[in-house]
């Protein structure tokens, strides 16, 4: 079955990443991976690009991935969007924030690797397909967290 | 009647010889004050009435009614009046001591009453202050005297200190030089008795004292130097603890017998109550210290637990840091090792793969880098580290700067960006120092000033100045705000307007960097920066 492609925006500061998770995104694509080296240009597309999904690291330099997080919810454009928070830093405190602030959840870089960030993306917009796919049935436990 | 006969010349007797005792009192106690003779004659007098009064009454009634006294009849009844006149004559003379008390003789009285009250209330007091004004003032007034002194003397671990009080005398009595005669500091501890300047010289003084002529003579010297009519000395004890002078009374009257008595017992409340108060002193400056000692205790105590609990913050604040500047190395290198294993990556070109392996490779290059500075900062990250002597050796600046250089050229060129370095002609400034670590430092800040710098040159000079040798690192980078500058060394420290350059670093560089040049014997480091036009760092070492 044929999908309309979604549109996942990564907001991340580091190059190398941002390239890892397009090649992932491109080689396996059912979904658009747009990219934001930054905050504040990650907000713009956010409000401009009808993104159904965020990944947002957390710890950049012009602003703070809680605060474009913050700012996401705040806006009445963009506050739908579901964000998961694709991080390094480990932070009980920090993760609990997060989910206050609206995360739909927090993923560990090292732990979340690159295939199964778009495993878990694809289920995360496409929940109808996962009832009729066995295969997929067999991988439930990487349901979302 | 006969009876009555025979007893009267008995009592003129008595009278006659009552008259002779005063007249020996009067000579042989010159100062035998009439009044207290008044007063004795008036009590044993008025009690003699009394008695002779019971005796006549009682000797007429047993004539009358039991046929004469000495009489069987008389002898029993005697044996009831003899305890009833016990107890008569005892309410006799109270009441006849009562009204010369009151009437006759009240300043005598009050004399009595007054040391008598001293010597209780000195009980009550165990500030010395107030144990002395009490003394002083109340002899004085009871005596009406012109003047009156008082020198404590503390001995504390042999030597002896005074204090000294004084109304009407010479403020401090020469009570120093009476310190420094222990002589006579040992008569007055022996003699305990009232010393009246008149007569201590020519007073037989006993047997164990005629060694202590000297100091008896020194003695009176010093009350007459004084003007002291007489002087109290005060002990607790074995112990002298003060001595009290006295001036002349306001009748110019000498002391009486009957107030050296009184005087003399007050000596001995008085010199305890002083002691008592001496010792309390000693608890209350030894609690006072003691209290001052657990205060300062208490409050390094505290501060170093705030101390303790902020290192304890920032080590965790550093594991924090730390673990997330660890992971982002190893996130990219996992995520794409999973990659290459989930056989993605075998769906793109040989040259995509190999990028992809340049990558990762840089990757744990950079973790390795990232694992060596927080080893170094978490060595440096206390007061102890320093570069010994036996650790220096005398390193040609030059040779470090080029090595160092030579590590960075291909991130230089890869960023396109000049490496500027003129070596000296020869071989250069030297600096004792440990190569290794002064490379680290150097590596630190040219690749920092490669980190922030897009475009431009980054220029290393070495110069020697007056005994100093000075490298500087010059960049065209971002520079470095004016609000961050003061936090530029700090731990992870990085300025606000470092968008998007370089964010995988350890963080930790220019604090290993300013740690090592401090850890040298007069090292110093610092920098001019400004915001969007570049940074210069400078180390500055004294020439080896």
């Amino acid at each position: 079955m044929k999908h309309v492609a979604k549109k996942v925006l990564l907001i991340e500061d580091d190059q190398d990443q941002i390239q890892l998770y397009q090649t992932q995104f491109m080689l396996n694509g059912t979904m658009d991976l747009l990219s934001a080296d930054n905050g504040r240009t990650g907000l713009t597309m956010a409000q401009n690009n009808q993104v159904d999904l965020i990944l947002l690291d957390l710890l950049m330099d012009d602003m703070g991935g809680q605060e474009v997080l913050r700012r996401l919810k705040d806006d009445s454009a963009t506050k739908d969007i579901p964000v998961i928070i694709l991080t390094n830093l480990y932070k009980d405190e920090v993760k609990k924030e997060c989910l206050a602030l609206g995360a739909a959840t927090y993923w560990l870089k090292t732990e979340v690797m690159p295939g199964l960030v778009l495993e878990r993306t694809r289920k995360f917009l496409y929940p109808e397909e996962e009832a009729g796919d066995e295969a997929d049935n067999q991988k439930a436990g990487f349901r979302l967290i | 009647m006969a009876i009555i006969n025979q007893i009267t010349p008995l009592g003129i007797i008595f009278i006659f010889l009552l008259l002779l005792a005063v007249s020996y009192a009067v000579i042989r106690y010159r100062q035998m004050d009439i009044r207290v003779v008044g007063r004795h004659i008036y009590l044993y007098t008025l009690i003699a009435i009394f008695i002779y009064f019971t005796f006549y009454l009682v000797a007429g009634l047993y004539l009358r009614f039991l046929g004469g006294i000495f009489t069987p009849a008389s002898y029993l009844v005697g044996v009831f009046i003899a305890p009833i006149f016990v107890f008569l004559l005892n309410r006799f003379y109270r009441l006849v001591q009562y009204l010369a008390n009151r009437y006759f003789f009240a300043s005598l009285y009050s004399i009595q009453e007054s040391i008598n009250r001293l010597a209780r209330e000195l009980n009550y007091f165990s500030d010395i202050g107030r144990i002395t004004d009490l003394t002083m003032g109340t002899i004085r007034q009871t005596f009406q005297l012109d003047r009156i002194g008082l020198i404590i003397f503390a001995e504390f671990e042999d030597k002896v200190n005074y204090r000294v009080k004084s109304y009407g005398f010479k403020n401090d009595l020469a009570a120093g030089t009476l310190v420094q005669n222990p002589a006579l500091l040992d008569l007055l501890r022996r003699y305990r008795r009232m010393i009246v300047t008149a007569e201590f010289a020519t007073k037989q003084l006993p047997v164990n004292f005629e060694s202590d002529e000297v100091a008896a003579r020194d003695l009176v010297l010093y009350l007459k130097g004084q003007a002291a009519s007489a002087a109290i000395p005060l002990n607790s004890g074995q112990k002298l603890v003060g001595l009290i002078l006295l001036g002349v009374k306001s009748s110019t009257d000498p002391f009486t017998k009957e107030e050296l008595n009184q005087l003399e017992t007050l000596a001995g409340p008085v010199g305890i109550a002083i002691d008592n108060a001496l010792l309390y002193d000693r608890l209350n400056d030894f609690n006072r210290l003691l209290s001052a000692r657990v205060d300062e205790q208490t409050v390094e105590l505290r501060a170093k637990t705030v101390h303790l609990q902020k290192l304890l913050e920032m080590r965790s604040e550093f594991l924090d840091v730390a673990s997330h500047q660890l992971r982002t190395p190893v996130s990219v290198i996992l995520g794409t090792i999973s990659m290459f294993r989930e056989g993605s990556m075998s769906k793109l070109t040989t040259e995509q793969q190999s990028h992809f392996i340049e990558s990762i490779y840089h990757k744990a290059k950079k973790l390795e880098l990232i694992i060596r500075d927080i080893l170094s900062a978490s060595e440096m990250d206390t007061d102890k580290f320093t570069l010994t002597p036996d650790k220096l050796k005398s390193v040609p600046v030059a040779e470090v700067i080029t090595e160092v250089l030579a590590g960075l050229r291909d991130k230089a060129a890869s960023k396109d960006i000049e490496l500027v370095f003129k070596p000296p002609t020869g071989q250069g400034p030297k600096v004792a120092t440990s190569a290794n670590y002064l490379e680290q430092a150097l590596f630190n800040l040219v690749d920092n000033a490669l980190n922030y710098t897009s475009a431009g040159q980054v220029d290393v000079c070495l110069a020697e100045d007056d005994g100093r040798v000075i490298i500087k690192v010059k960049d065209t980078g971002i520079g470095i705000p004016a609000t961050d500058q003061s936090k530029v060394f700090d731990k992870f420290a990085r300025g606000k307007n470092a968008v998007n350059l370089y964010t995988d670093g350890s963080g930790l560089g220019l604090f290993i960097t300013k740690k090592i040049i401090e850890a040298h014997p007069d090292g110093r480091i610092s920098f001019t920066s400004e915001d969007g036009r570049g940074s210069t760092f400078i180390i500055n070492l004294p020439a080896a």
